[in-house]
């Protein structure tokens, strides 16, 4: 009787245990960094990482793991995660070390990276706290630390925390990632690069901005002994795990200007501890960054990444010896992904304007065309103007027409050729007026003729709205 | 504290844990019993702690004189003073307010001129449960039917006994008060059943009360942007909120003291399958009802009086169950409707059933079933003033009810999501369901039939259940609604 009441408790709690853990997947946040940590624990799997990036979205989106393994034969993973905190590197570095033996640990520190957290950026957190152990004593520490008693069920149970979305989630394929709009970003092994720029809007408010000198500042309270503790738990870490530290800063145009003190103070106490301090905002000059090589006032896009990450590059080169791995079977495996992204959007010309601004429909003006080349494709960036926004948003389809020259019309696609049409086209919803479009072209067209711009409705097509604008001849001078 | 709070969560395994040591010596067992209930209430405001220290001070020791008493008259003192003192703090703390705002309302509206006050009194949660079961021990005590218990820890832990304390089920002394008296044995069997039957409680409130109450609240509270429809569903809403709300609260209550070897009575019978109201009284709040019925109904002289006498007595009760519930006129209505409907039933009952539906089975089903949608509507329209937040409101949702079947456009705006309305639509079902099989078989006689595996998964789906479907409000937690009566 009581081995069959003990098998029976047991068999329950078994159903119950086993029930729990499979809703903990189904609710498990689908984020940013679950990707990123998801690819992290893949390539582990495969092989050590030498240089391992860690910090917030500036960080994700500044330094390019690819290139930089390009260019210094290493072997390296771009870790970082939205909002994260000094405070908590750590407690994701010690999670790293279980996984792999880095050489390097390059950290990006900022302005916003030092503060106390904020109630949303205690949220953000939870990522860095998901995928530390529950079992871990450094991840209650921060826990305590953070969080209420009251929201620790909420760190630590996903149901629990996410449990609304029982209606949305997927309760068959529970590891499903989440989707990533391939066409607006590229994302490789953590790093996100934007393909978008900056806005008309901030490209005005920020026109001086590169050419601004950084001052002293107010932000002297920002450094505390928090940090200090900080500095000396990595040190222990670095001493014990045998890898080097270099903190870096990367370049933004809002607040550099503001963080004098700020990084003067990063740049003593990592002295202080024999660590290196790579201050990128204070490296415009050699960098020569554009204001179309940001994705808004704190962030490079995909292009700005590529400088930045070049940058990186020499001063790991310069400061570090790490180990060639070139030679390596993973590396050899990334030469098709080094190749892919070099034609994609490294070799290809400078931008160039190609119109002034012109109105397109209604109040809608193209303020701005620019065009590059890369090995197959044109990739078009355009700034629109228009006080419609709100009601115009999402309702258009902005299209680009190539015409080949007389002769030429061999280059055309095969699409194009099968439906009998003279130009290669495409065509990009406008959903944002205040944002950068970026139309990425396939086409094998070189020689051409014209281009042409018009707007048509978001759905069934319904002619050409307002005019189409041309441009040709003399105000066509492309040099791709 | 709350029982569907994470502070119960933690509170309740580490009592159970502590209890499992203590409960085979009487005193250590009733003394810890006792800790942990002024714990559990002090939880919420450890001042009024004292208030209930008191009132168990006053009946312990009222009841001994009541006892004691060689004259009659002395008795019926010694009753007055205990009367008194618990009728008194629950005037004070509950109705003061009340009153004094009638009073003005009065007194302007035949021509005075004074000033709307209120004190700022803050109500204790559940005292109109405890006093109502510390009263029924002197009253008992007085009637002879009990005799006191010498064993003041018994008294103190029967009147702060942590289960039912806030909001009942309202116990007697004669029922409950020898249980402290006993050792108490582990069984399995009741162990299980009551943490069974607390687990369906918990998932009544979180799953079901909870989310109806979201689109309960936003058309109650905001009658004048809804119309006629919205007030059906809202009410109707209502019902099944209210209901699973406060048996899911008697649930836990019954579950866990069953847990600790404790039996509290009933108090609840699927009361929405109800054929009358006078039916619907006695599935609905048990403890209450009863408690009205032995020490208001009987002495103001029950049945045993001229009709008419009965019929007011009948009335006069379920006026004062209105404002047993709440110091404020909508109660007073609500209570009024039960009552008058149960007067015109009781009228209606003296006539002769007609031959058809002797006869007839389908005749006799058919009208059954027309009682039972009659009775529900009445209920409902009753609820209208119950959750109503002003007289006005209730008007207004009442004739919108009757008059206006317009319904909104979007679901979304009744502040619930499409998903989550079906889901409580879904919910509503599976009760009415469920109640009906437990009504008619018996819930723990069909589980008992189940192959224990398929049991144990049902037991896991209803805990996992609560975790996914659960509600969990502001804070993580949310009251129940009949801790503010």
């Amino acid at each position: 009787m009581k081995a069959t009441l003990g098998i029976r408790v047991l068999v329950f709690l078994a159903i119950l245990i086993a029930g729990f853990l499979y809703l903990e997947k189904v609710f498990a946040s689908k984020n940013d960094f679950v990707t990123t940590s998801q690819q992290f624990d893949k390539v582990v799997k495969e092989t050590n990482i030498d240089v391992i990036l860690m910090g917030s979205s500036h960080m994700y989106a500044s330094i390019n793991p690819l290139l930089l393994d390009k260019n210094n034969k290493t072997i390296s993973f771009n870790i970082g995660t939205a909002t994260m905190n000094f405070d908590f590197t750590t407690l994701l570095l010690e999670k790293v070390l279980k996984k792999t033996k880095p050489k390097l640990v390059i950290i990006e520190l900022s302005r916003g990276s030092l503060p106390q957290l904020s109630e949303r950026e205690k949220g953000f957190h939870l990522r860095l706290l998901d995928y530390s152990s529950d079992f871990s004593r450094a991840k209650f520490q921060k826990v305590n630390q953070y969080f209420e008693p009251k929201e620790y069920l909420g760190v630590y149970s996903q149901v629990y925390r996410n449990h609304e979305d029982w209606a949305t989630v997927d309760y068959i394929d529970i590891e499903s990632e989440k989707t990533i709009n391939a066409v607006r970003r590229y994302k490789f092994k953590g790093y996100t690069g934007a393909r978008d720029s900056i806005g008309p809007e901030l490209r005005k408010k920020f026109k001086d901005q590169l050419s601004f000198t950084p001052k002293s500042d107010s932000t002297k309270a920002i450094f505390n002994q928090m940090h200090i503790d900080q500095f000396k738990h990595l040190k222990a870490l670095s001493e014990k795990h045998n890898f080097e530290v270099l903190f870096i800063t990367t370049p933004d145009l809002q607040s550099w200007r503001y963080n004098g003190y700020l990084y003067t103070r990063i740049s003593e106490v990592s002295e202080s501890f024999g660590f290196k301090y790579l201050n990128m905002s204070n490296t415009q000059d050699k960098i020569r960054f554009s204001l179309g090589e940001f994705i808004d006032e704190y962030h490079l896009n995909l292009w700005g990444g590529v400088k930045a990450t070049n940058y990186l590059s020499e001063y790991i080169d310069q400061n570090y010896s790490l180990p060639d791995r070139s030679s390596t079977p993973y590396w050899q495996n990334q030469r098709e992904a080094f190749q892919d992204f070099d034609e994609g959007f490294v070799t290809g010309g400078s931008e160039q304007e190609v119109m002034p601004g012109q109105n397109l429909y209604l109040d809608i003006k193209l303020n701005r065309l620019g065009v590059k080349k890369y090995a197959d494709k044109l990739l078009f960036t355009a700034d629109f103007d228009s006080i419609l926004t709100d009601t115009l948003n999402a309702k258009y389809r902005f299209v680009i027409q190539v015409f080949p020259k007389k002769g030429f019309e061999d280059q055309l696609s095969a699409r194009t050729k099968e439906i009998g049409r003279s130009f290669d086209t495409r065509s990009v919803v406008i959903e944002d007026y205040n944002k950068t479009q970026v139309i990425s072209f396939p086409t094998r067209i070189e020689a051409i003729e014209r281009l042409r711009f018009l707007i048509i409705d978001n759905g069934p097509y319904t002619g050409t709205k307002g005019k189409a604008i041309e441009v040709k001849g003399e105000a066509l001078k492309l040099d791709l | 504290m709350l029982f569907n709070s994470i502070d119960f969560a933690i509170f309740f395994p580490l009592f159970l844990a502590v209890y499992a040591i203590v409960h085979k010596k009487l005193t250590l067992r009733n003394a810890f019993l006792l800790a942990s209930s002024y714990v559990f209430y002090g939880w919420w405001d450890w001042r009024f702690l004292f208030l209930i220290i008191f009132s168990s001070i006053v009946d312990f020791t009222m009841g001994r004189q009541i006892f004691k008493a060689k004259t009659k008259a002395l008795k019926k003192s010694f009753l007055l003073i205990s009367l008194l003192v618990n009728l008194g703090l629950l005037a004070y703390f509950k109705y003061a307010n009340f009153f004094i705002d009638s009073f003005i309302n009065s007194f302007n509206f035949l021509g005075g001129q004074l000033d709307s006050f209120a004190l700022n009194i803050i109500l204790p949660v559940g005292i109109s449960f405890y006093t109502f079961q510390t009263l029924s021990y002197s009253i008992d005590i007085y009637r002879q039917k009990i005799e006191p218990t010498k064993n003041v820890l018994s008294f103190f832990t029967f009147v702060a006994f942590f289960p039912q304390l806030v909001a009942g089920p309202i116990e007697r002394a004669a029922h409950l008060l020898p249980q402290f008296d006993k050792i108490y044995h582990f069984d399995y069997k009741s162990f299980r059943s009551g943490a069974l039957l607390a687990l369906f409680g918990l998932f009544k409130k979180m799953v079901i009360a909870d989310r109806l109450a979201i689109l309960v609240n936003q058309v109650y509270n905001n009658p004048a942007d809804y119309g006629g429809g919205d007030y059906a569903i809202a009410t109707v809403f209502f019902a099944f909120q209210i209901y699973c709300d406060f048996s899911g609260y008697s649930d836990i209550a019954i579950g866990i003291s069953r847990m600790i070897g404790f039996d509290l009575m009933k108090n609840f019978k699927s009361p929405y399958f109800s054929k009358s109201i006078t039916e619907f009284w006695r599935r609905w709040h048990i403890s209450l009802s009863t408690w009205f019925r032995d020490y208001v109904y009987i002495p103001l002289g029950g049945s045993r009086v001229s009709p008419p006498r009965m019929y007011f007595n009948l009335f006069a009760v379920f006026v004062i169950s209105g404002l047993w519930h709440g110091a404020a006129v909508t109660f007073i209505i609500w209570g009024a409707i039960h009552g008058l409907v149960i007067v015109i039933e009781k009228r209606l009952s003296k006539k002769a059933t007609p031959a058809l539906l002797k006869e007839s089975k389908a005749v006799y089903h058919i009208v059954g079933f027309a009682k039972w949608g009659i009775t529900f509507v009445i209920v409902c329209l009753a609820w209208i003033f119950f959750r109503a937040n002003t007289m006005a409101d209730s008007f207004l949702i009442t004739k919108g009810v009757l008059t206006d079947f317009s319904i909104q456009e979007s679901l979304a705006t009744l502040g619930l999501a499409l998903t989550e309305f079906k889901l409580s639509i879904v919910l509503i079902v599976l009760l009415v369901i469920f109640d009906w099989i437990h009504r008619r078989y018996g819930a723990l006689k069909v589980l008992k039939k189940t192959p224990w595996v398929l049991r144990s998964v049902l037991y896991a789906v209803i805990i996992l259940s609560i975790f996914v479907f659960g509600i969990y409000g502001n804070d993580n937690v949310s009251e129940f609604i009949y801790f503010q009566f």
